[in-house]
């Protein structure tokens, strides 16, 4: 079973088995099915700034994946 | 070789309720209660069983006639628990926004009034025992009573009759319990306010017990091609209080039967009065409770006056609320839920 990351939204203080006493706003990882109890916000993994990535191996395949779509719409348009 | 046996108490077991977005839509969210002995539903079976030609003295044929997945929670009253089960039982709850306590918390004050809503919502009740997990839907709670007494945290007792199926759950829930301590008589302020006629009244502080009793009443019989009851009906609504006080003086039982100061004979009218309950989580604490009835009629008072043996005199006194423009009984409970206790995601 996959985990993820998620934020306790109560609404209360609660004590969970398994994850012991959770405070509201705390994250935890749980097993993901427990996202369907409706009290564990997930936690959106940060999307990685362009700055953060090297630049010699992202402009490759920024370029590559952005020019194809690009290349393909334009023949398509033309 | 044998399997070992099961305890009652076992880590995995819960009772949870959970507010159903419409009648046979089952709820999603729980609430897992910390239960105390008693809790749980209980599918009670009707058959018939008769005899039939061919069949000699025996009985020849027996079948079910219904199946009623009734029960009961008990759980000390914590703040969360007690706004959830008087929100079951009185139907209405508006939260209003008191204060943010930090990132994502919140303090909420819910007014719990009677006499609003015309319906009660329905309840998924969701059990685990042992190895089995059972699921009851389209329950609404029948009765709900409030205890306070001496040095005891206050009791929450709620009967809940089921107005649908019962079935095997798919797979048992994680319960997550309110982690707050429960809220105590001890600290509270309790008053009872009692008129009996021109005068100003009688007013006791002191205590020792009461019990708040909602009681609705149902129709509980209504079946078509399942097993199972098709729906369960909200038809009345009676508020009771009943207590003791430490009796001090005459004020009181004056009111109640010769109509206070001014009368000496027994009056006609009822007495009337007003009850107000209030206590905090503790001491610190946001979170509270307070419960107000202020139109209620006593309808008994005892003492117990002659004993040779010598004992403390006590007024047991039982009152039930009359229908009054304004909501007979109405209970403002301060906790962290932002929504409505009778939404289906809290």
């Amino acid at each position: 079973m996959a985990s993820v990351d998620a934020v306790w939204t109560g609404p209360f203080d609660a004590e969970i088995p398994g994850i012991g006493s959770v405070a509201i706003g705390q994250e935890c990882e749980i097993d993901e099915a427990e996202l369907s109890s409706g009290h564990w916000q997930p936690v959106q993994a940060p999307a990685l700034p362009a700055a953060t990535a090297p630049p010699a191996a992202a402009s490759p395949v920024a370029s590559s994946t952005s020019a194809s779509p690009t290349t393909t719409a334009d023949g398509a348009s033309a | 070789m044998g399997l070992p046996g099961r305890v009652t108490n076992d880590p995995s077991n819960y009772f949870a309720l959970g507010v159903q977005g419409a009648k046979d839509q089952e709820a999603g969210t729980f609430y897992f209660f910390k239960h105390l002995n008693g809790s749980g539903f209980d599918t009670t079976q009707e058959v018939s069983r008769e005899r039939e030609g061919g069949g000699g003295k025996e009985i020849a044929l027996g079948y079910k006639t219904m199946v009623k997945p009734d029960g009961q929670v008990v759980a000390y009253a914590r703040p969360d628990a007690a706004g959830r089960l008087l929100t079951y039982a009185l139907g209405a709850d508006t939260p209003s926004f008191i204060a943010t306590v930090a990132a994502g918390v919140f303090l909420v004050n819910h007014l719990i009034q009677s006499g609003v809503n015309a319906s009660l919502p329905y309840l998924t009740a969701d059990q685990a025992w042992a190895d089995m997990v059972e699921r009851s839907t389209n329950n609404i709670v029948t009765d709900l009573s409030i205890e306070g007494e001496a040095g005891r945290p206050l009791k929450l007792t709620a009967q809940f009759i089921s107005g649908g199926s019962v079935h095997v759950a798919t797979v048992a829930l994680t319960p997550a319990r309110e982690t707050s301590a429960p809220l105590m008589y001890p600290g509270a302020s309790v008053s009872l306010a009692v008129t009996g006629g021109a005068d100003a009244g009688a007013t006791s502080i002191e205590m020792t017990k009461f019990k708040i009793d909602i009681k609705n009443g149902v129709d509980d019989t209504i079946q078509t091609t399942g097993l199972n009851r098709e729906d369960v009906i909200w038809e009345t609504a009676d508020y009771t209080l009943d207590g003791t006080l430490k009796y001090t003086d005459k004020a009181i039982w004056s009111e109640v039967y010769y109509g206070g100061g001014v009368g000496s004979q027994v009056q006609v009218g009822i007495a009337t009065a007003s009850f107000n309950f209030y206590t905090l989580l503790g001491q610190g604490a946001s979170n509270s409770l307070q419960m107000n009835m202020p139109l209620l009629q006593v309808s008994a008072l005892k003492v117990n006056r002659l004993d040779p043996d010598g004992k403390t005199m006590f007024l047991d006194f039982t009152a039930g609320t009359i229908k009054g423009a304004s909501p007979s009984l109405f209970a403002n409970v301060v906790t962290g839920a932002t929504a409505s206790y009778t939404g289906t995601a809290t």
